[in-house]
């Protein structure tokens, strides 16, 4: 593809300048890269500044950059401008994949109830099982080895990966993407201790519902409570080893970062963002917008908006202004010390004083 | 049926008419009429007042209420989860071998064992009575499983690998994976050391998705009775886990250390390696306990420390700007007033 229809269909203007008496927009692109290992005919990006003194190195032929700086460094190529250039690089990954295209049809060795109904178009792989009263969307395309379990829903235009768990009864609306080995709809962690210290299982057997375009990574589980149901709405999108305790709501448009763990019952509202390794206890609300960066620990309720840190959990302003302190409590202790005995030299003066004739 | 026949089968005293039938068990805010609910914590008190629920099972000093039927029980928990046995909607497990698995010619299977499709078992490999196997289950030569388990999809039991009664192991289980064992050489890399001892899961453990379970180079891993794992645990090689133990979700636990009976660890815990933590200990959410732990302790942080005492320093943690300004006041002050005084 050239670079003039290119930038229009990234919708971004580029840059006329001719070079070597020709002129750019017919420069011929063939793939996306990063900028360290971009080559002659590839596109490449800046979106974060860090990266903007490898520019002048670059080997690509064009660059998305955003609205123009003072700071630019000139650059070696054509650049496309775009005024969110990680967007603009997101749809010419798009444009340029090649995703390995499933074969089409249901494959001999898949293991189909007779009562499941399917779409059209699927594409389902070897060692597929699809339980008894199952319905599968249209377009769907279901890699080896996926299990899926009685009566579960799966919506059009779905994308499971090998190895994926979708427990009985659980529904998938439409667009969604789970990858390999996620499980949906495995057994809350409830139990009721016994007089004699057992612990007797407490069955759990509601529902779990995952909404429209929400994607699911590697090895997370995703719970289904006693009663009620866990959900996960709208165009949410979750990492790799996450875990969604049972009875647990996360709003729409959510992003969960690896490895997040959120307890029993929880509700998450739209817009959240967790970082890496938080952690959220049960029974809390994390309100509208909130942000948690990586390893924070949430032991309440979090109002709409608020960015915080630290275990337990701070607003971040607050939890920073600690934070710095904390190399500094060696020396804090130290100054501490100081004050006592120089207290304790002035008491002994100030008694001196006080009998000047003994 | 009537609430009068469930008070009896769940042991709770019944306090309204008990006539009233009940067809289903469902949460305080989306119960309807004919639904038994359960109030789970205090702080769900209010929306009791706006339940649709025919009957409500509470613990004995919650206040009564005429929104509804009541069932006093003195473990509200336990009635509450006897009630939903009673009454969930179950999916039949699959009976009978599915001719699309793949079972050894040697392995031992008991009467009414259920094979999904896809399944291989290995083989000299045993399967107890009764126990159930989803589908795309692998289980390792010479694995002995023993009665009335389910093993749902995907699970992985490596070889040798012994499985007590009763065992439920949740999706994507592995059990006996390599131990994360290996011998740095002169040139920096690194050797296995072959991991192949045995692990063994006794009677009415439960291990959430994902979980794994590593295998020692000697000696054993074992987890015992009544222990139960959530999901996304590890537990390294040699680890030993006592009885009745509850681990939550993502919690870690490094190799050769040795959990008592009855200890608690919250969501995220990281335990170091070849430490020992007494019986009945409890170890707070995202805890790295570092070092053994006695009996009966309670501890949380990173690094672990006495539980109490972890709360007032973090209380503390975000008045240090404060401190410290006081530092300087206080070193201002004494200042000052060592002028007055005088030199020394």
């Amino acid at each position: 593809m050239n670079l003039r229809e290119l930038a229009e269909r990234l919708n971004c203007r580029l840059e006329e300048q001719d070079v070597d008496g020709r002129h750019r927009g017919d420069v011929e692109i063939v793939r996306v890269a990063g900028i360290d290992q971009a080559c002659p005919g590839d596109l490449t990006f800046i979106s974060n500044s860090k990266y903007r003194s490898r520019l002048s190195a670059t080997q690509a032929s064009a660059v998305i950059l955003g609205p123009p700086s003072p700071d630019d460094p000139p650059a070696p190529c054509a650049i496309l401008r775009s005024d969110d250039p990680y967007v603009a690089f997101a749809l010419a990954v798009r444009l340029f994949a090649r995703p390995a295209a499933p074969s089409r049809g249901i494959d001999r060795l898949s293991a189909i109830a007779a009562d499941v109904t399917i779409g059209a178009d699927p594409s389902i792989g070897p060692f597929v099982t699809i339980g008894a009263g199952a319905s599968i969307g249209a377009r769907v395309i279901i890699y080896p080895s996926v299990v899926i379990g009685p009566g579960v829903r799966i919506g059009d235009d779905c994308l499971l990966h090998a190895g994926v768990s979708i427990r009985e009864g659980v529904i998938l609306g439409h667009r969604i993407t789970v990858l390999d080995g996620a499980v949906i709809g495995s057994d809350g962690f409830g139990f009721a201790k016994q007089p004699d210290g057992t612990h007797i299982k407490i069955p759990q057997h509601a529902d779990v519902v995952i909404e429209d375009d929400v994607e699911i990574g590697a090895n997370t589980a995703i719970d289904r409570p006693a009663v009620g149901e866990t959900r996960i709405h709208a165009g949410t999108k979750i990492d790799n080893l996450v875990q969604i305790g049972h009875g647990v709501t996360v709003g729409s448009r959510a992003l969960l970062a690896a490895q997040v763990g959120i307890a029993g019952s929880t509700v998450v509202e739209d817009d959240v963002m967790l970082g890496g390794q938080v952690g959220v206890t049960g029974h809390v609300r994390i309100g509208k917008g909130v942000m948690a960066s990586a390893k924070t620990g949430i032991t309440g309720n979090v109002e709409a908006g608020t960015l915080v840190s630290g275990y337990p959990s701070l607003p971040n302003r607050e939890w920073r202004k600690s934070q710095v302190l904390v190399r500094h409590l060696p020396d804090l202790k130290k100054r501490v010390a100081e004050l006592e005995q120089r207290i304790a030299e002035l008491e002994e003066k100030l008694a001196e004083c006080r009998t000047p004739d003994r | 049926m009537k609430l009068k026949e469930l008070a009896e089968r769940l042991d709770c005293r019944l306090e309204g008419d008990g006539d009233v039938e009940i067809v289903g068990v469902a949460a305080l805010q989306q119960a309807q009429r004919g639904d038994l609910t359960f109030l789970a914590h205090a702080k769900y008190a209010a929306d009791l007042a706006r339940t649709n629920a025919s009957a409500v099972i509470v613990g004995p000093d919650a206040p009564s209420t005429d929104r509804c039927g009541v069932l006093r029980a003195d473990d509200p928990y336990s009635a509450f989860a006897r009630a939903l046995a009673i009454f969930a909607r179950t999916t039949p497990p699959p009976k009978g071998i599915d001719r699309l698995s793949a079972i050894a010619a040697d392995a031992v299977l008991g009467p009414d064992v259920s094979l999904g499709s896809f399944v291989t078992v290995g083989a000299r490999a045993s399967i107890g009575a009764r126990t159930i196997v989803y589908p795309n289950v692998v289980i390792g030569p010479g694995a002995a499983i023993g009665d009335d388990c389910t093993l749902h999809s995907h699970v992985s039991i490596r070889e040798r690998v012994v499985i007590g009664n009763r065992v439920i192991l949740h999706d994507g289980v592995v059990i006996g994976s390599d131990g994360f064992g290996f011998a740095r050489q002169a040139d920096g890399t690194h050797l296995k050391i072959p991991q192949h001892a045995e692990v063994v899961i006794e009677d009415d453990v439960e291990i959430g998705a994902n979980a794994a379970i590593d295998r020692p180079p000697v000696g054993e891993t074992r987890i015992k009775a009544g222990t139960k794992i959530d999901n996304l645990v590890h537990i390294a090689h040699g680890v030993s886990i006592g009885r009745r133990v509850l681990l939550a979700a993502q919690t870690g636990i490094a190799g050769s250390t040795i959990v008592g009976d009855d200890v608690w660890m919250a969501g995220q815990c990281g335990v170091n390696d070849h430490v020992r933590i007494g019986n009945g200990v409890k170890v707070g959410a995202k805890s790295a306990v570092l070092q053994s732990v006695d009996a009966g302790g309670f501890v949380t942080g990173h690094p672990a420390i006495d539980h109490r005492e972890w709360r007032r320093a973090s209380a503390i943690f975000r008045r240090l700007p404060s401190i410290k300004k006081r530092v300087e006041d206080h070193e201002q002050r004494l200042a000052a007033l060592e002028k007055h005084v005088g030199p020394r």
